[in-house]
């Protein structure tokens, strides 16, 4: 059984409303909220943290870090197991996300660049070189419209 | 670009690990003074250089499926395709691209056929939008959620 497979109950519901609302909302004020003991809300917080459900984290803003050009690039795969190339352009800093899906591509990456020449860098030269991409279609981000940055997936493969 | 020094890099840091810790304890274990601690995140979320806040699980929160879009618009009607999709709830991500698709979407949803229908009822149809690839997503192996665009 993995470990996050315990149903959420009403109250980790409420709790995890309560974090998406202000993620520094303090136990004592849900405490009171929901009539449970600090302990209690702490204890929830924290399961649900550990089962990768909600996670309360600084995140850093990519612009402020220097990456301002961001794109995706599909990834084509032959004649190597799909993981071991996953697992190497995974270690790739560049690379904010990798996901596999359903089709051909089977792997879809977005990718941060500082500017222009970085990004194609890490196109070019870290993920196409790496053994069994057969080649590599970008889409470069000119405008983005909508972006939830509060939803992710916190357990990665 | 925000200007950053070693005290506000360390304060992130157990941050990173512990978006819940309070000031008092960072202060404690950076052996600063609490008032310092709080004037740093201060001008740090202010200026949007992080953002103190919660990432949920989109599956553990019944959000199961999810597919990638990559879509041609007809050029004189990209703007408004793109704002009527980042509109649908279901909607996680809407950029405007260059390439072989001129707009890329991510939405997640509860089932499958709400899926199918967002994909097919809900954005075939939009004026403009010509055609449609969709990925749906097997798994994820990586998601850097420590980085996001704030500003």
């Amino acid at each position: 059984m993995r470990p996050d497979s315990r149903p959420l109950d009403a109250l980790d519901n409420a709790i995890i409303a309560e974090l998406r609302a202000d993620g520094r909302v303090p136990n004592k004020a849900l405490a009171e909220r929901y009539n449970v003991s600090e302990a209690t809300i702490s204890a929830r917080i924290h399961a649900l943290a550990d089962s990768n459900v909600v996670r309360v984290i600084a995140q850093r803003d990519v612009r402020a870090l220097g990456y301002d050009f961001m794109g995706f690039a599909n990834i084509f795969v032959a004649g190597r197991p799909l993981l071991d190339v996953a697992r190497e352009i995974a270690e790739i800093e560049e690379v904010a996300s990798l996901s596999r899906v359903m089709g051909d591509p089977p792997l879809i990456a977005q990718v941060n660049g500082r500017d222009r020449h970085h990004f194609l860098h890490v196109i070019e030269k870290q993920i196409s070189s790496i053994a069994g991409i057969t080649h590599v279609s970008t889409h470069l981000t000119l405008e983005i419209v909508r972006f939830n940055i509060d939803l992710g997936t916190l357990e990665s493969e | 670009m925000i200007e950053t020094d070693e005290t506000d890099e360390a304060i992130i840091r157990l941050l990173q690990t512990d978006g819940r810790m309070s000031n008092r304890e960072v202060a404690r274990q950076l052996n600063l003074s609490e008032g310092t601690v709080r004037q740093r995140l201060k001008r740090l979320q202010e200026t949007k250089a992080i953002r103190l806040g919660a990432v949920v699980d989109a599956a553990r929160i019944g959000l199961t499926f999810s597919c990638y879009l990559q879509i041609i618009v007809a050029a004189p009607k990209l703007r408004k395709a793109a704002e009527a999709i980042a509109r649908l709830e279901s909607a996680a991500f809407v950029g405007i691209t260059l390439g072989e698709h001129n707009l890329i979407a991510m939405v997640n949803s509860h089932n499958r056929d709400d899926l199918a229908d967002i994909i097919q009822n809900r954005i075939t149809p939009i004026d403009g939008v010509l055609h449609v690839d969709a990925f749906e997503l097997i798994s994820a192996y990586k998601h850097r959620y420590d980085l996001a665009r704030i500003r």
